[in-house]
This record gives C-alpha cells, structure tokens and sequence, in this order.
C-alpha cells in the first residue's frame, strides 16, 4: 500500500517537473531566431563580438555594431525595413566621425532623475568614454570617466583613479586592458576588466548584479581572462587578483569568476556562470575572513521577432551568512522597433547573519538576550518588480523610464541616454 | 518628404528635451548623515554608522543609550568635561535636540565644538577623556568615545583610488550645472546629426 501511494507521488512530481520543464525545452528548442542588449538575441546576435570590443558584450561598439544599433535598435521614421535600409551616417561616433578601422571610440552619457521616498532627484549618472586601438591582433582598451557621488555612496567608488573620498569630482576607470586575439574563438585579455558572470544587463541596481557585485557599474575586477567564442558555444574565465583601486590590500577580493553559454536553438541560449572570492576583510560589511560566491544557470530566448526572455538564478555564499539566493525574469516586447516595453520580476535571500543566527540560538535558551527576527531579504525571501519603458528615439539616444516596487520601497528611475 | 521626417525628428528630439528639463527643475540630493558630518567636520571619510548607533545600519531605535542611564555613570562623578560619557549624548544634550536632516546634524556639531559640555563647567566636551575635545578628534578622523586611539582610526573602512589627488571643487548645492553641461553636450550631438543628415 504504501508502495503504491510512493510510486503515485513520484508520478506526480514527474508529472509537475515535465509540464514546467517541457514548454522551456520547447521554446529554447523551437524559438524563432531571438538582441548587450542581452536582448539583442532576439535578432539571432548570440555571441557579444561581432558587435562590441569586449567577448562577453558591453561598452565599445565594433563599426558594425554601430551600424547594426542604428539598423536595428532605434525607432525609424522613413518607414524602411532595417533589411533594406542604410545605416545613417549619424551611426559614426559622435554622431559625426569617421575613425580608422583600427580604432574604436565610444561613450556613454546619462542624465537620471529619481523619485524616491516622497524625494525628487537629478543626477548626472554616467559620463565615460571608452575605446579600444587594435595594433594586429593585439589590443589596448580601456575607459575614463567623471563621477561625483556622495560620501557613504558606493557606486563608483572601486573605479577612482583619483582618491577623493568625499563629494568631489573624481576621475575614474571602470576597465582597461590589454588582449591578444590567439585564434578566431579564443581571446586573452589582461586587466581590470568587467566580471564575466551572469547575464550582461545594463540594470546595474537589479538585485542580481547588485547583491552579487558583478555590475558593470561598479563591479569590475583585475584579472587575466580567457574568453571563447564560437557559433554554438561562448564562455569566460577570469581569475581574480584583486581590485587595485582601493586600498589597503585587506579590502581586495581574490578568486575566480567565469560562465559558460551554450546556443540551444538559432535564438535560444542556455549558461551556467561561478565566482568565488576571499577578502581578509570586506569593504562595504567590514566583516572580517570573508568568502562570497554565486552560482547557477542564466537563459536568454528569443521568443518571437518581438519578444525576449532575460533569466538568471543564482545561489549566493557568504561566509558570514546563511545560504542565499537571487535571480530575475524579464520579459522584453518591442510594440514598434525602438520602443520596448519589460517587466521585471526579481528575487532574492541574502541569507540570515551567522552572529543573528547564533544569538537566536542562545536567546532560545536565555530570555535576557533579545531574538533578531530574520527580514526581508535577510533570512527571509524578498520580491521586486520592475515595469519599465525605454525608447530609442534617435541614433544612439534613448529614454527610459523604470517604475521599480521592492518591499517599503517605490522608486520611479528616469534616465536620458547617449552612447556616443 | 524629407522635411516632413525632419520636423518629427525635431518634435520628438523636441519632447525628449523639454522632458528631461522638466524633470531637472526641481532637483535637490538629500544625503546622509554619515556624509554630512564628514562635510562638516572634514573627516577623510563617512564615519561608520556605529558612531552614534548601535548597529553598522544605523536608524532611529539603534541610537546608542546614554552611558548615564544604562550603565549607572549618575554615580560615578566624571570629569566636567565628560559630560554625558558619549559623543552622541554629549552632541544631544549640549544641542538640546535631536537632528532630523543634514543641516540640523551640522547645526548640533556646530554648537558642540563651542558650547561648555557643562552647564556649570567652561570645558567643551570631551566625551573620552582623552584630553582632545570631540569635534577636534573627528576632525584628526579620531573616535571621540576612545581615548587609546590615533589619528585616522575613525576611518576604518576601504580608501577609494589610485593615490592621485584632483582639487576640490566648490560643493554644488544641486546638479542643475551638470544637468545643463550634458544637454549641452547632447546639443551639440543634436546640430552634428543634422548636418550629418543634411550631407
């Protein structure tokens, strides 16, 4: 008899793992062709080269990456196909240069207001240039930028070249690097360089970047890294060895970060990304003999002409804390070309406090000491939902426009984009 | 027809300008207090919340206790200028409120670097006793509750960059210079996409 009831439950949970798992396998198996935009995939653009300096997506536009931004990306008036149309000679950087092959220049520039708390905002949030010379199959690259945050505030803070702790200007770098191209599909580059994990998005406050620190904003490290791009198969490997930009050694983190992404139909793909770092003591909790990681699967799908799916989910370590999680879904749809429409939902457990953790424990046992209950995103789950509008209305500008709902907090996030 | 496009790209690059502007006016940053003592005090960096809290987080029911009410310091007689035995209940007594924004806290500081810690006594607070006054000690980036410790051990955390200095620019109150500076710059971009396009 209960043999019987086991092998019914165990049918029953076969029966629920295919009906979740089978529609997955089908979209990433029947999906039509899928755009760093991770999006982009959507165009059938799996591999991040073709269309920008850096293997694994981001920053520097190749000149056919400008060309295809301006084909595919912005909002067209003159009722072209992008199939049959020409790239505008605005596509060129700064909307009016013509370069040498062997050098590519960008920029970004954004200007963001943020509602928050009943309290209105205007920032300049990012005003960097960046490029990359190519001597053969050697490359030099790299970029420079301004910041001017806060005292306290975090972000950009790893990128100072300059080292004015309080609210002045600071003069920042976020990568620079040397490569050597050692075939088609293998690159090495040398360092301080984006960390290879995860999926490539610009939303560099979206729990899964943030609470992992692999954000392009602020989360770069210096590393060798070996990264491998082919048709069907691309991946990234970067041993850490440490951030040089802040200071003293005990803040710098050292370990490894890398993914492996496998295309899994003509727009569909499928990876795995890891790092693991130890820090004698860490900058932003000052706990002290600190290991942290993240590990799991990321998807991006292409599931019409118009619709894109953006996935990760990851477990995070922390030797401070108990085990953790942190993941997003996002949905991406262009109503016309240049005008996208996503929502977001986001996810994530930082893990309870061992010391919070360790005193319940003795609180069960000894009315004096207080219970820390667990919230929120620390010890206990926490969801967020984005709903976001962004339209590319010119070459190489757009606007965009995030409604972002996390527990007791309402943030309403514009920003004016330039990539120059 | 292709002045027909021009005039759409205009209204659009048009809404797309008044929007960011009208979005610019009001601009204000709040900060926070951390920041806001390291302004006032030139401290070399954002003092750890643990200052006047109990816990790294900071917030309202982690204020650290006055030592006089938890710790029977009404019995013991300190020094005049001891006062209360802490920084945060010296700086609350002696500015007799309890700042709620960054210009209240600066205020509060203000009064304890020239107040007698004492309404009896003439010495400024020490709250340490370690013979340098509070507001002199955050400005030797010192922590004004310990008195074994040296200059810069109030900034424990990480130091940002690579060494190298750049002047420091008047503070500017809003980002409104900033704001313009980059619609300028996207001005600019503007005018070069039209000759472009008329070429």
């Amino acid at each position: 008899m209960r043999k019987d009831t086991l092998r019914v439950r165990t049918r029953g949970v076969w029966l629920r793992v295919l009906v979740v798992a089978l529609p997955l396998v089908g979209m990433l198996f029947v999906s039509k062709p899928a755009h760093a935009y991770s999006w982009m995939i959507r165009h059938g653009y799996s591999g991040c080269p073709v269309c920008h300096a850096d293997p694994s997506g981001g920053e520097t536009l190749t000149a056919y990456g400008r060309a295809q931004s301006d084909l595919l990306l912005r909002m067209r008036y003159d009722g072209k196909n992008p199939e049959e149309a020409e790239p505008s000679p605005a596509s060129r950087f700064l909307w009016f240069m013509d370069l040498p092959t062997t050098v590519l220049m960008g920029g970004s520039v954004r200007v963001a207001s943020d509602y928050e708390n009943k309290k209105f905002s205007v920032f300049p949030m990012q005003l960097d240039v960046y490029g990359q010379l190519r001597f053969g199959n050697v490359t030099f690259g790299g970029s420079l930028g301004v910041i001017k945050t806060p005292p306290g505030s975090l972000y950009g803070r790893t990128s100072q070249i300059t080292a004015n702790q309080g609210e002045q200007y600071n003069l920042i770098s976020r990568t620079f690097y040397v490569g050597y191209d050692i075939s088609n599909e293998f690159t090495v580059r040398a360092g301080r360089l984006n960390m290879p994990f995860g999926v490539r998005i610009p939303e560099h406050t979206m729990w899964v970047r943030q609470s992992t620190r692999t954000d392009r904003e602020s989360g770069q490290e210096y590393g060798v890294a070996l990264a491998y791009n082919s048709e069907s198969l691309r991946g990234e490997f970067m041993p850490i060895l440490g951030n040089y930009q802040i200071n003293p050694d005990k803040f710098r983190e050292r370990g490894y970060s890398g993914y492996l992404e496998l295309m899994a139909g003509a727009r569909a793909a499928i990876g795995v990304s890891s790092f693991y770092t130890y820090a004698k003591e860490d900058r932003v909790t000052l706990e002290t003999n600190i290991a942290r990681g993240a590990h799991g699967p990321f998807t991006r799908i292409g599931v019409t002409d118009d619709f894109a799916l953006l996935g990760e989910a990851d477990l995070m370590t922390d030797s401070t804390r108990s085990l953790g999680y942190v993941g997003f879904l996002q949905g991406d749809y262009e109503f016309i070309q240049g005008l996208h429409g996503m929502l977001t939902v986001e996810w994530q457990d930082q893990g309870q406090r061992k010391s919070e953790a360790a005193q319940n424990i003795a609180a069960a046992s000894d009315s004096t000491i207080t219970r820390v209950p667990k919230r929120p995103g620390e010890g206990k789950g926490e969801l967020g939902l984005w709903v976001t509008a962004n339209w590319f209305f010119l070459p190489h500008m757009d606007v965009r426009v995030d409604a972002i709902q996390r527990p007791h907090d309402f943030t309403l996030f514009t920003q004016l984009h330039a990539f120059l | 027809m292709s002045q027909i496009r021009f005039s759409i790209r205009s209204y659009v690059a048009g809404v797309a300008g008044v929007l960011v502007l009208g979005l610019a006016l009001p601009a204000g940053a709040e900060e926070t207090f951390p920041a806001a003592l390291q302004k006032k005090m030139g401290t070399t960096c954002a003092p750890q919340c643990t200052l006047c809290h109990t816990t790294e987080t900071g917030g309202l029911a982690n204020l650290k206790p006055n030592p006089r009410t938890t710790d029977g310091y009404a019995l013991k007689m300190l020094p005049g200028g001891r006062g209360e035995g802490e920084f945060l209940a010296n700086l609350l007594v002696v500015s007799k409120s309890l700042p709620g924004t960054d210009a209240q806290l600066q205020n509060a500081l203000d009064i304890l670097s020239k107040t007698p810690c004492n309404s009896t006594g003439t010495q400024l607070c020490d709250s340490d006793g370690d013979g340098m006054i509070d507001t002199d000690e955050l400005k030797n980036d010192r922590d004004p509750d310990d008195p074994h410790d040296k200059t810069g051990d109030l900034c424990v955390g990480p130091k940002y960059g690579c060494g190298a200095t750049i002047g420091t620019l008047p503070r500017e109150r809003t980002a409104t210079r900033e704001a313009a500076a980059v619609m300028s710059l996207l001005g600019v971009g503007l005018v070069f996409l039209r000759r472009a396009r008329r070429r």
